[in-house]
């Protein structure tokens, strides 16, 4: 069975690149462009691994870290790795309390992400 | 650029489909209504309704995306040849809160020609929310105008009690987490004998949904639910596997062979007397 992944980003560019890069590595991807698009999929999914972008909306909110701290209660089975185009060590070390994967910055390239997206189910086997 | 809600929105992207209601009575099956169900835009990730509606609730959008599903449903119901009931999916936070709601209802059907005592208002309900004045008076006025009222998801979520309470509602939809392997199983038939009982203090219809084994058929049978709704005698439809599918004609012929039994019998009556 294919391992079932959930991509957030509000930049439809980055989804789509993201999304077919892996779904020709075997996974199978959704992809959510809000955080509420997110959490919908998120309570009718389990999803092995979510990866998200930080900021969801242009004024540079951290929704991401919503979508993390729903997972940690609902789904905390699930792996999640963050990215972001900014530093934020703040945001880094809840993102952290929360037991996330991995915190990557942003650009990061296609292998690295599918590195740690196959190291977080290492860990979660 | 459109967000995801813009998409939903807008005309024409929500995608309606029909699932029957069926009266039940040894072999014989009728059509008691239709059910329309809401799809989300193809495509998109809310295809699927739980989804959809589960993106719309977060973004707290239940009002206006109530009022795109009524003008799509309406819409689509008013394609269907026969007149047959229909009911509609409405949460009950904007009944309680959309002051408008039910003559914006009233005035679709209009709009496409099909007479307000055809539809049923299912009530559905997903947050604590609860606003009984409003509800009230959004229940007065679609009972002004004919329409009926059922609670849907009975014995599952907040569609319990207090909503079945305040509504008096005109029939009970139990929901399938109760319904579903009820053969196997006394402390659901407990739950089932629990709500006939309810809705006939309530003078409720009582419909059983997710039916999907025979077994579970002949346990509601037995216990007097003949009203029936469930995969395994027919999932959700498109207009055009509707109109393929034949039922609506089937229907159409059995209220009028019903009709002329019921006139020949008048007649009958009159030359007797």
């Amino acid at each position: 069975m294919k391992t079932k992944i959930l991509i957030v980003d509000d930049l439809k560019e980055i989804l789509m690149t993201m999304s077919r890069y892996f779904a020709i590595h075997g996974f199978e991807v959704d992809c959510a462009s809000e955080r509420e698009e997110a959490e919908a999929l998120i309570g009718a999914n389990a999803y092995s691994v979510v990866i998200t972008d930080l900021h969801l909306t242009p004024v540079r909110s951290n929704e991401g870290l919503e979508i993390v701290r729903l997972l940690h209660h609902e789904a905390p089975e699930t792996r999640v790795i963050m990215l972001t185009a900014y530093d934020n060590e703040e945001v880094e070390k809840e993102a952290d309390r929360y037991g996330i994967s991995a915190f990557l910055r942003k650009p990061v390239s296609l292998p690295l992400l599918r590195q740690a997206v196959q190291e977080s189910l290492r860990r979660l086997r | 650029m459109l967000t995801l809600l813009d998409t939903i929105l807008k005309p024409g992207s929500l995608m309606p489909v029909f699932q029957p209601i069926f009266e039940i009575h040894g072999e014989e099956r009728e059509l008691h209504y239709l059910e329309c169900l809401m799809r989300g835009p193809k495509g998109t990730s809310v295809e699927r309704a739980d989804i959809l509606f589960g993106y719309v609730r977060r973004k707290r959008e239940e009002i206006s995306v109530d009022r795109a599903c009524m003008r799509a449903a309406l819409q689509a119901t008013s394609m269907l040849p026969f007149e047959p009931n229909i009911s509609v999916n409405v949460h009950a936070s904007t009944l309680g809160r959309d002051a408008g709601f039910v003559s914006y209802l009233k005035g679709l059907a209009d709009d496409w020609g099909i007479t307000s005592n055809r539809l049923t208002v299912e009530l559905i309900e997903h947050a604590p929310f609860w606003d009984v004045a409003g509800i009230w008076r959004a229940i007065d006025e679609l009972r002004s105008y004919g329409m009926r009222l059922a609670v849907d998801d009975v014995g599952a979520g907040q569609s319990n009690y207090n909503m079945i309470l305040d509504c008096c509602p005109d029939a009970l939809k139990v929901d399938a987490y109760v319904v579903r392997g009820c053969h196997a199983d006394k402390h659901r038939v407990a739950v089932l004998e629990s709500i006939t009982t309810l809705a006939r203090r309530f003078g409720a219809q009582i419909i059983a949904e997710g039916i999907e084994e025979a077994a579970d058929l002949e346990v509601l049978l037995g216990m007097g639910i003949n009203l029936i709704q469930g995969y395994m005698l027919a999932r959700p439809m498109t207009i055009q596997n509707l109109l393929q599918s034949g039922l609506l004609r089937a229907n159409e012929a059995r209220t009028m062979a019903m009709a002329s039994g019921a006139q020949i019998e008048a007649s009958m009556e009159t030359t007797r007397s």
